[in-house]
């Protein structure tokens, strides 16, 4: 985990707790969001990550711990005096309000000149694409729009921090993926911080710099998307972020590479991992269904392999699914295919046997 | 709907007449109740009683009477009344002013309860309704009296101070006067303020207050800017809730307002039964009627009521 202080940190957070009654909704939580980062907490419901986003908008008080913002400590600063604003799930659109008023909302207290304020509101609403719909009632939005002036409510304040709660959520699956895109050059083009809240995984790969992986108030791991794919630390991270196929087994040899003794499957090979392992852990091989293969000629040296049997096989255009029943393994093992010509589509049959291998450096030890 | 129609034509009506199948119950009471016996008083103000007979040949003269003008107009309160029967425009004049202090006081009380009661209470709100209810469990006329066991001479509030010492002798303008009569009303149509105003501060949106905290409202600015407006719909109902009913209210004014607190109520009343002239009670009913009507609109007007419903839909 990410502790040593990075160069431009906007948030650092501190031992962060924030209990309900007998339940810690985040437990414990420390880590440094830099200047300009679309940072992203990750999680399923109920992991602590809208708690610890509330904690930053001042909404909600840590229990214990402390939150620097910006090198201020936030305990005591109410959420109206924090450089900060939401865009909130329901995205919380003023029906009393039309966009211009909605929008102008957080600026009325500045009491700027007519002219300019009515010029930060234009350009906020430029930078959403919301010109033309000034006088529109909140009523007459629909919902990506609304989430839209949310955004622009938000950015127009310029605040140093955006937080934003499952803003995509609300939204059908096209406008979600087109709202994505826009959300990211939008963060490009002001700069600002953004700090992410999702639970879809595929959304906090496409838009993080960084994305902290959450789960029953911790952070299981903070990295990159390629990172938390290539590299993650723990079971629970690897079968969040993606699919994996997790063998399990014992270790018998530490070198330069580990081997595992996984009972009926074999021996396997996988390179050698930061994390402390020790001769007879118990410990998992994990490896992506991609970096699979079907053997057909004998095994290159330095090659895993495991022998199952063809459960069932999907034709997705571009590549194709199988699922492999591998004895000793509870799961079916999960193969992803690329139609390169090097693979033609729909060669094995359902209940055949099939020979899977994968080089050992394309494996993974996990501890959990 | 006779059960031997075809179910497809049932469903061909559809909705509305079904809408109207379950609304025809209202209707025929409020058929009964309201149309029939307000067409009959518009029908008795253009009659004139005879003595025991009524002269059903028409007439504006009811009226002509409650506005026909005078040389010498009568002054009350320092104002000019031009009629030669001043009584009815200053009665409702007065009516008026007393229902818009018992209005503004019923809000003034029950926006704090409903408010408490939306925002403050998470837990047993069935139950703190009830309490608040409870007052209703009696009767109005009760409810009437027990106001006059603490205002009166000898009353609660008199006999308090004279044993504390604070005055010597009993305060006497405490009841039979105005102010009674606006406490008494206050104290009776709070309950039914609090009920509007409690569902519509309810519905507001929880994270709209989050937000207008989020984008650097203090609690007093959120409220202000949009809690108040936002429970707007349901404190202008309970305004008009109170206001339209008290208007005409006869019971109280007889019980506690004495010679002083009459209103326009007591002059109907009177002019029915014991002057006997019940087209003329009939006339000023159907004026009293318009002038609250027009009074409820200007105000839903001046507000901006429709454009607060279309938006807050």
């Amino acid at each position: 985990m990410m502790t040593e202080p990075m160069a431009d940190t906007i948030i650092s957070l501190k031992d962060v707790r924030r209990d309900f009654g007998p339940v810690a909704a985040v437990d414990g939580v420390s880590f440094d969001i830099a200047r300009g980062e679309f940072f992203s907490m990750l999680g399923p419901s109920g992991c602590g990550k809208t708690t610890l986003l509330r904690m930053l908008a001042g909404l909600d008080q840590p229990t214990a711990g402390s939150i620097l913002l910006d090198g201020q400590p936030m305990a005591g600063v109410p959420a109206n005096l924090r450089p900060t604003n939401m865009v909130f799930q329901s995205y919380a659109i003023f029906p009393h309000l039309n966009v211009v008023e909605n929008v102008s909302y957080g600026l009325k207290r500045l009491k700027l000149a007519r002219a300019e304020e009515k010029a930060r509101v234009d350009q906020a609403l430029a930078l959403v694409k919301l010109e033309g719909y000034e006088q529109r009632g909140a009523h007459q939005l629909s919902g990506g729009q609304r989430q839209r002036v949310a955004l622009a409510r938000a950015l127009v304040c310029r605040p140093k921090v955006l937080l934003l709660d499952e803003p995509l959520g609300a939204l059908d699956k096209k406008l979600r993926e087109e709202m994505q895109v826009e959300l990211r050059s939008l963060q490009r083009s002001v700069g600002i911080t953004f700090v992410f809240v999702t639970h879809d995984q595929e959304e906090a790969l496409t838009l993080s710099d960084r994305i902290a992986v959450m789960a029953r108030g911790k952070v299981l791991q903070i990295d990159t998307a390629t990172g938390l794919y290539e590299r993650p630390y723990c079971r629970e991270v690897a079968e969040f972020i993606g699919t994996m196929n997790l063998f399990a087994g014992r270790v018998t040899k530490i070198g330069h590479e580990i081997s595992v003794d996984a009972g009926s499957i074999g021996t396997l090979r996988a390179p050698a991992s930061e994390a402390r392992i020790s001769v007879g852990d118990a410990v998992h091989v994990a490896v992506r269904p991609e970096k699979l293969s079907v053997l057909t000629g004998k095994a290159r040296t330095g090659t895993n392999v495991v022998t199952g049997k063809l459960v069932a096989s999907t034709y997705l255009g571009d590549r194709s699914r199988y699922l492999v029943q591998v004895p000793g393994v509870p799961a079916p093992v999960s193969v992803s295919l690329q139609h390169d010509g090097q693979h033609a589509a729909g060669v094995a049959l359902p209940g055949s046997k099939i020979n899977l291998a994968w080089p050992a450096s394309a494996g993974i030890v996990l501890t959990a | 709907m006779p059960d031997a129609m075809p179910r497809q034509t049932a469903a061909g009506f559809s909705g509305l007449a079904a809408g109207y199948a379950l609304l025809s119950p209202a209707m025929l009471i409020i058929v009964a109740m309201l149309v029939a016996p307000m067409l009959a008083l518009v029908t008795l103000s253009f009659w004139t009683q005879n003595g025991f007979e009524l002269d059903t040949s028409f007439t504006l003269a009811n009226y002509w009477a409650l506005i026909e003008p005078a040389d010498e107009p009568t002054m009350w309160m320092g104002i000019p009344f031009p009629f030669k029967n001043p009584v009815y425009a200053i009665l409702m004049l007065k009516s008026l002013v007393m229902s818009l202090a018992v209005t503004a006081a019923v809000i003034l009380i029950a926006y704090p309860m409903a408010y408490f009661l939306a925002f403050r209470v998470t837990r047993y709100k069935a139950l703190w309704i009830i309490i608040i209810t409870i007052p209703f469990w009696t009767s109005y006329l009760l409810r009437v009296f027990s106001w006059k066991i603490m205002l009166g001479f000898n009353g609660v509030i008199n006999s308090g101070l004279m044993s504390l010492g604070i005055i010597s002798e009993p305060l006497s303008f405490l009841l039979y006067n105005p102010p009674a009569v606006v406490i008494t009303l206050t104290h009776a149509w709070v309950t039914f303020a609090v009920l509007p105003i409690y569902v519509s501060l309810e519905k507001i949106d929880r994270s709209l207050l989050e937000a207008a905290t989020d984008l650097g409202d203090s609690k007093w600015q959120r409220f202000r800017r949009v809690t108040l407006p936002l429970s707007l719909p349901g404190t202008i109902s309970a305004a008009l809730l109170v206001f339209i009913p008290t208007v005409g209210d006869y019971v109280t004014p007889t019980l506690v307002g004495g010679p002083g607190g009459t209103m326009i109520g007591n002059s109907i009343q009177s002019l029915f039964l014991k002057q006997d002239n019940s087209p003329r009670g009939a006339a000023l009913s159907i004026v009293m009627m318009a002038i609250v009507a027009l009074l409820s609109l200007l105000f839903m007007w001046a507000v901006g009521y429709r454009k607060i419903r279309a938006r807050s839909a």
